[in-house]
């Protein structure tokens, strides 16, 4: 199998990474943003840093979320092509439709998608745009694996982290500037798309972040009739491959052990049930290509 | 003429009864869809924004019914509701957005202005996701009832 263990990517779920270093309640202050610029390059950084003035972040209304989640996901898709199988593709929709029931927006508009990549990796962009690699599906061996992975994902879609933080940090003092920029806005919109998606492939969310979403996630789809304890048993089977692969993390992201054990503690508290569906899964995920 | 009156009385009465009995719920949510049915998977019935008074027709768990000023109905998640009024916000980033979104934009699914000019802007294909639009969009509730039937999930 051509294995590329993606470490710092590895289930990093990047929503909207505007917020990257944003679970502190402090909005991505001047030294975040500075930290960030060696990725997201110094303009966006700047953009990032100088208040957003003409995309206030508080400003941002649910047809510009969108707009900003399918501008990354159109970026993403163009990197990663869809696994051209719509078998598979349905499949997973209807998993994580049956995940996203149980989470805290079960009506939102959700998109599911299989990017063909090796790599073991999952992306969540803003507004319900989820995608899961053919490479993380292949390490997989049921339904309620996948769903885990989805649940985690679209955990971080719920939070909107980022954007509640800005909007936290920005108050609605622009507003009226940015309503009367409209040419400015698609620019800005164009120039926060860039700033997610480089930090979508490049680094990934805080370590409470992704503890968060862990923690969330298993809660979601114990909630939705999936047994949490194939998500552990997917990331312990990560964290034994990791090791024989040799790969490091990026010490902005939590380590697989440290996962595996917030994970495995926070299932002691839950039942040891539900459906894990490997049947099924091995139907409809197997001949991904 | 008397009983007539008393009649006209006891039906405003029982009307006046009836319309203070209807329960109210406010959208705390800055837009959300009304759907046909209890699940994302249905389709779109319209597009409610923050603060708009609706009118509860039924409850099942954490779905709401909502009556709609048009005389239709449709489902919302308890998520986006307050059982207390909410006020509209008061600045919006683009004004007409909002009414344009309910009216063309989100219920067709396409590619958002903003993601079109991203992609044009950046030469990007924006048919890869579309495809995926398509599909997602292709999947009926009966098909999603009898997954979920099938493998006992989803939301109970």
């Amino acid at each position: 199998m051509n294995f590329k263990f993606h470490v710092p990517l590895l289930l990093a779920s990047c929503t909207l990474l505007l917020f990257a270093g944003c679970n502190n309640g402090g909005g991505l202050d001047p030294n975040t943003a500075s930290a960030l610029s060696p990725l997201i390059g110094q303009q966006n950084a700047q953009f990032l840093s100088a208040g957003m003035k003409g995309v206030n972040a508080a400003a941002l209304s649910t047809k510009d979320e969108d707009a900003l989640g399918q501008s990354i996901a159109v970026a993403l898709t163009n990197q990663y092509p869809p696994v051209k199988n719509d078998n598979l593709q349905r499949y997973v929709n209807l998993v994580g439709l049956a995940v996203a029931s149980a989470s805290p927006n079960p009506g939102g508009n959700w998109i599911f998608g299989v990017l063909d990549t090796p790599d073991v990796n999952a992306f969540s962009g803003p507004n319900g745009y989820v995608f899961v690699t053919r490479g993380a599906i292949e390490h997989m061996q049921d339904e309620a694996e996948l769903a885990g992975v989805l649940a985690h994902e679209i955990s971080h879609v719920c939070s909107h982290d980022g954007l509640n933080q800005i909007k936290a940090k920005e108050g609605t003092a622009a507003l009226a500037e940015a309503a009367s920029a409209a040419d400015s806005r698609l620019a800005q919109l164009s120039s926060m798309s860039d700033a997610g998606y480089d930090v979508l492939t490049k680094t990934g969310y805080s370590q409470n972040q992704e503890f968060a979403a862990d923690r969330e996630g298993v809660k979601i789809m114990a909630a939705a009739g999936y047994n949490p304890e194939s998500y552990l048993a997917f990331l312990r089977r990560l964290q034994s491959q990791q090791a024989s692969s040799g790969g490091k993390l990026m010490s902005t992201h939590p380590g697989i052990g440290q996962r595996v054990s917030r994970v495995s503690q926070e299932l002691q508290s839950m039942p040891h049930s539900g459906a894990t569906l490997a049947q099924r899964f091995q139907n409809n995920a197997l001949n991904l290509h | 003429m008397k009983i007539s009156h008393v009649s006209a009385a006891a039906i405003a009465l029982v009307l006046g009864a009836t319309v203070a009995s209807a329960e109210s719920v406010w959208v705390k949510a800055e837009l959300v869809d009304i759907r046909s049915g209890k699940a994302a998977i249905y389709p779109k019935v319209t597009t409610v924004k923050k603060g708009d008074e609706l009118t509860v027709k039924s409850r099942d768990g954490h779905w709401v019914e909502v009556q709609l000023a048009n005389g239709s109905s449709g489902w919302i998640n308890d998520v986006s509701l307050s059982s207390q009024k909410v006020g509209a916000d008061l600045v919006g980033f683009a004004p007409g957005a909002a009414a344009a979104e309910m009216s063309t934009g989100v219920a067709a699914r396409g590619l958002q202005p903003g993601a079109e000019t991203y992609a044009s802007s950046k030469g990007l294909s924006k048919a890869p996701l579309e495809a995926l639009i398509a599909l997602r969009k292709s999947i009926q509730p009966a098909e999603y009832e009898s997954f979920i039937n099938e493998g006992h999930v989803g939301a109970k």
